[in-house]
This record gives C-alpha cells, sequence and structure tokens, in this order.
C-alpha cells in the first residue's frame, strides 16, 4: 500500500470513529463489564471499561467520552459521588446509572444529580440495547 | 387481698351438684390442671392442660389420655423429679417446681408447680399440678431479642443480596448473549431458555429479600385496601384453586391507609397464598376489611407523657383467616422467622410472611396472629387510617426508623385492645 493509500485509509477511520460513540462501563464486576461491552460493539459504540471510579476518572483524561453506563455502587468512591465529579468534568455526557438495590430512591438521588437514566440490576441484554440506542439517538 | 375478709362466695343453689359444678369449673379453667397419682402417672387433666401439652411434647405422647409425670421433663430431670413427687407425698415438703417443655423439642419452657392433693377415704394422696397457660407468651427480652436477630438476618441478606445480584446481573447478560447467538432451531436454546427461566426466578427471589433486607418507606399515598382486594379477586380465584372458596367481606365506609399498591398486593397475596397452602383438601378464605380504632396498652408502647393514657387511634383492620390446619406453637413463634418454612423444599421460600411483617411494619402497622392446630388461622393486620396525622405521628414513636425496632407488632396487638 502506497503511502498516499496509508494515510486516505486513516483519515477514513478517523472519519469513521467521529461518528462512533464512545462508551465507558464503570462496574467492579468483570463479568458484567465484559457483557455489557460486547453488546455496546453490536451496538457500534467504541467501549471502554473501568472496574473503579478512580480507574473511570483517569479514562475521562484521555479519552473523549460520550456515554457512561455507571454502577452506583462502586469500591472506593460510592457512584453518586463518582457522578458528582463525572457530571462536573463532563457535564455533556450522558449516564445511565445502574442500581443494584432497585431502589427508587437512589435512582431518584442519581437523576437529580444529572443522570440520563436507570436501570435495575439484574437487567437483560434487550433492556441494555434500547438504553444505549436512545443514548445514541440522543447524541447523534 | 385481705384474710379478715371473706370473699363472698355466693350459695350453692339447693340441690346443686357440687361435684358436677367443680368438674365444670375443672374443665373450662383457663389454667392447666392435672392430677398425678403416686405411681408417677398423670390420671386426670383438663383440656387447658391436654392444650399445653400438645404443644410442649411430640404428637404421639400427647394424643394419649394419659402419660407420665417424668414425660413432661427434660431427661435430665426425671430422676430429681421422681424424688419431689416422692418427697411430697411422703409430707417431706409440701409443693415443688418443676420446668416442662424443654425436652430438646425447641419450645418455650412452662413452670409446673405441684401440691401434695390429700386422697378421699382409701385413695392414696395425689399431686396435683398447676400450671399457668403458656399461649403466646413469648417474653418481651425474647421477642426483642429474636427482632434483633431478624435485623441481623436482613443486613447480612442486604449484604449477599447485592453480591448475588452482581452475580445475576453477569449470568442473564450472558444468557441473553448465547440465546441471540444460536439458531432458532437450534436444541440447546431450550437448555439456554432453561437457564434463563432459573435466573427470572432468582431475581423474583432477589426481590423479596430486598423487601424483607432494607424495608422502604413508601412515598406518601393513599389507598383503599378494598379496592386492591376487589381488584385482585379474580387472580386470587385463579391461584388457590377451584377447592377453595375466597370471600370478601369488605366495609363500604372503609377508610385509607397509607401504603404502597404493590406492598399492600404483596401483603394480601402472601397471606391468602400461605392460607390456601394449609387447606390442601381445600376450604374457605375470608378477607375482611372494617374501621377500628386501637387502644394502646398503657405503659407499654408509649412514653409516659400521656397523663390520662394513650389515645385510641383510628384504624383500618385486614383480616385473612382460613380454616385450615392452623399452626402449633412452635409455628407460631417462628412464624416471622427469615427463611422459616414449613413448606416441602422448592415450594416456599421462607420470606412471605417475613416480607409482610416488614412492610405492615415499615408503615406503622401491626401484625398479629390467631391459630391453633385443626382451627384455622386468623391474620390480623392493623393500619392507621392516613387522613390522620396525629395517629402517624404518634405510631411513629412505637415504630420508629432508627433504633432498635419495638417488639410491640406481634404482642402488643390483642383482641381486647381492638376497641
Amino acid at each position: 500500500m502506497t503511502s498516499a493509500a496509508v494515510t486516505h485509509t486513516l483519515a477514513t477511520l478517523q472519519i469513521m470513529a467521529a461518528n462512533f460513540l464512545n462508551l465507558l462501563i464503570v462496574d467492579d464486576e468483570r463479568s458484567i463489564r465484559d457483557a455489557c461491552r460486547e453488546v455496546a460493539l453490536s451496538l457500534g459504540f467504541i467501549a471502554h471499561v473501568a472496574d473503579s471510579a478512580e480507574h473511570a476518572y483517569r479514562l475521562l483524561q484521555t479519552q473523549s467520552i460520550d456515554a457512561i453506563l455507571l454502577d452506583l455502587r462502586l469500591p472506593g468512591a460510592g457512584g453518586l459521588e463518582a457522578l458528582r465529579y463525572i457530571k462536573a468534568q463532563r457535564p455533556e455526557a450522558l449516564v445511565i446509572v445502574v442500581t443494584g438495590y432497585g431502589t427508587v430512591q437512589s435512582a431518584v438521588q442519581a437523576m437529580k444529580h444529572g443522570a440520563y437514566e436507570y436501570v435495575t440490576k439484574p437487567f437483560s441484554i434487550d433492556e441494555l440495547k434500547l438504553l444505549l440506542q436512545r443514548v445514541s439517538n440522543t447524541s447523534s | 387481698m385481705n384474710a379478715a375478709t371473706p370473699f363472698p362466695w355466693p350459695e350453692l343453689a339447693a340441690g346443686e351438684n357440687t361435684t358436677t359444678t367443680f368438674r365444670a369449673i375443672f374443665e373450662r379453667a383457663p389454667v392447666a390442671v392435672a392430677r398425678c397419682n403416686p405411681q408417677g402417672v398423670i390420671v386426670e387433666m383438663n383440656p387447658a392442660f391436654e392444650q399445653t401439652v400438645a404443644r410442649t411434647l411430640d404428637r404421639d405422647v400427647a394424643g394419649r389420655r394419659w402419660l407420665r409425670l417424668c414425660e413432661l421433663v427434660r431427661p435430665q430431670d426425671r430422676d430429681q423429679t421422681e424424688m419431689l413427687l416422692r418427697d411430697l407425698l411422703d409430707s417431706r415438703c409440701n409443693s415443688f417446681d418443676i420446668e416442662a417443655g424443654g425436652a430438646g423439642h425447641g419450645q418455650a419452657i412452662s413452670r409446673w408447680t405441684a401440691w401434695r392433693q390429700p386422697g378421699c377415704g382409701t385413695e392414696p394422696d395425689h399431686a396435683l399440678l398447676i400450671a399457668p397457660q403458656t399461649r403466646d407468651t413469648v417474653p418481651a427480652e425474647e421477642s426483642l431479642l429474636q427482632t434483633q436477630r431478624w435485623e441481623a438476618v436482613g443486613r447480612l441478606a442486604g449484604g449477599v443480596v447485592h453480591d448475588f445480584n452482581n452475580l445475576l446481573t453477569g449470568v442473564m447478560l450472558y444468557c441473553d448473549l448465547l440465546l441471540s447467538s444460536l439458531d432458532g432451531r437450534d436444541h440447546r436454546r431450550r437448555y439456554a431458555e432453561e437457564i434463563r427461566s432459573a435466573i427470572v426466578q432468582a431475581t423474583g427471589l432477589v426481590k423479596q429479600l430486598l423487601v424483607f433486607a432494607r424495608p422502604q418507606r413508601t412515598p406518601a399515598r393513599t389507598l383503599r385496601l378494598n379496592e386492591i382486594a376487589r381488584a385482585m379477586h379474580d387472580l386470587l380465584t385463579r391461584l388457590i384453586g377451584e377447592n377453595i372458596a375466597l370471600e370478601l367481606h369488605l366495609d363500604p365506609e372503609l377508610g385509607v391507609v397509607s401504603l404502597g399498591q404493590a406492598q399492600a398486593q404483596q401483603v394480601l397475596l402472601n397471606l391468602v397464598l400461605n392460607a390456601r397452602d394449609a387447606m390442601p383438601n381445600g376450604g374457605r378464605i375470608t378477607v375482611e376489611t372494617s374501621n377500628c380504632r386501637f387502644q394502646p396498652v398503657a405503659g407499654t408502647m408509649f412514653p409516659s407523657h400521656f397523663a390520662s393514657g394513650p389515645p385510641a387511634f383510628p384504624c383500618v383492620l385486614l383480616t385473612v383467616s382460613d380454616n385450615g390446619h392452623g399452626m402449633d406453637a412452635e409455628t407460631r413463634q417462628r412464624l416471622f422467622e427469615p427463611f422459616f418454612t414449613t413448606k416441602n423444599a422448592g415450594q416456599g421460600t421462607g420470606l412471605g410472611l417475613t416480607t409482610v411483617r416488614s412492610i405492615v411494619t415499615t408503615n406503622r402497622g401491626l401484625i398479629h396472629f390467631e391459630s391453633e392446630p385443626g382451627c384455622g388461622t386468623r391474620v390480623m393486620i392493623l393500619l392507621p387510617r392516613a387522613s390522620q396525622s396525629a395517629v402517624s405521628d404518634l405510631l411513629e414513636t412505637v415504630n420508629p426508623d432508627s433504633g432498635p425496632p419495638s417488639p410491640t407488632p406481634i404482642q402488643e396487638i390483642k383482641k381486647e385492645s381492638l376497641l
């Protein structure tokens, strides 16, 4: 491949990448992170994963994150604290909070702090797909 | 009573048979009375005694018309009991106390007192055994301990539920991924669908655990229990089957209560399904609602600032009764214990009544059971009428959100307290 062709391919890829949404999945449970990542990839998201709030903060510094799937119960900084920090850093990011307790209260708290949507564990792939499609429609 | 003042015994009517009168007193006495012969065999007992013995001894023993005194006590106490009985009948002592019912059955221990009863004519002296009836008399501190134990289990369950829920989420997501990767005709889809159906069941269990582990005070919303009962009638009728009749006796003037709709449905569903399970051969379940006033027992539930005793609260009473097999003392005592079930393995989670109790007490209500083996069960749930803000404030004192919960919900609501 000529250098011109390589440059063209890279430019095309960059244009394509610009159209993809970057989703950050924050959950301390590996199986949930991986399964959500797989679903996000199938819907055309670029998926990043973090196992703690601190890890998520580091990725926010280096990646252009459009949407975040955030477990409200995280080791270290709690999910609500993480939500406040994320919204302060990236007010435009759409945050879907994942609540393990299924309580209306924690979801209401999260929505007050700027969450875009919430989902209760355990959730199905259909629920997750629906939410990610809504994120996709809102962002485009 | 002053010894100098004679008790005003009524004169017996002329011709009245004193034996019959005293027989009637013996039969109907609310205390357990029995006679024990010098050989240590209980030769006569009144119904209250039978009832108490039935609670403290195995069924085969209780089913007999006679039993040995030693069978009432713990194996290690038998020699001493025999010795005390000999001492009593030989006039070396006037009475003795024994503890019955602790023979490893897990039931409450009852204390019996034995007195010497002089024999008539040639009849030898007998021992007369008397015990207060032990029905539903769990000591307050024991009840508090039980409540604290349930709370601890609740906290434990809350922690486990989070982890379990996490695991369940992973399993559900991967199961869905597996299903979406399998062709519609692939026979392995059936396996994956079985896994998914188990996950859905586990999810239901988790939700139930959550209600018990972290009871939620529902947002202030008033509802009419009559409407809930009417709306659920068809569903409940289907669930209980053809052999059981479901009757609704709803007070048209029923007041409103502050309770979540889903919670009210859960309470009714659990109580009716329990009633159904108590009637494998069919029967009748009655759901009844009425307005009433609850008079707390002075000095037990409320601070002393009510100089003239605590006021009565307007309440709504929901009663679910059945004519099923009823419950024995052990079951009654463990009713609200998390994971305690009398159903066969796989048929009951042991969380139904725990959940009901949690919902009722979180909403400042009280719950009370009346049941005897073979006599059916009556569950009474008392909820404050929503329009009475003063009631809420006062009942807040009874069931505060923080601090150890009051042991009152089961103990204090007695029939005589319901005006």
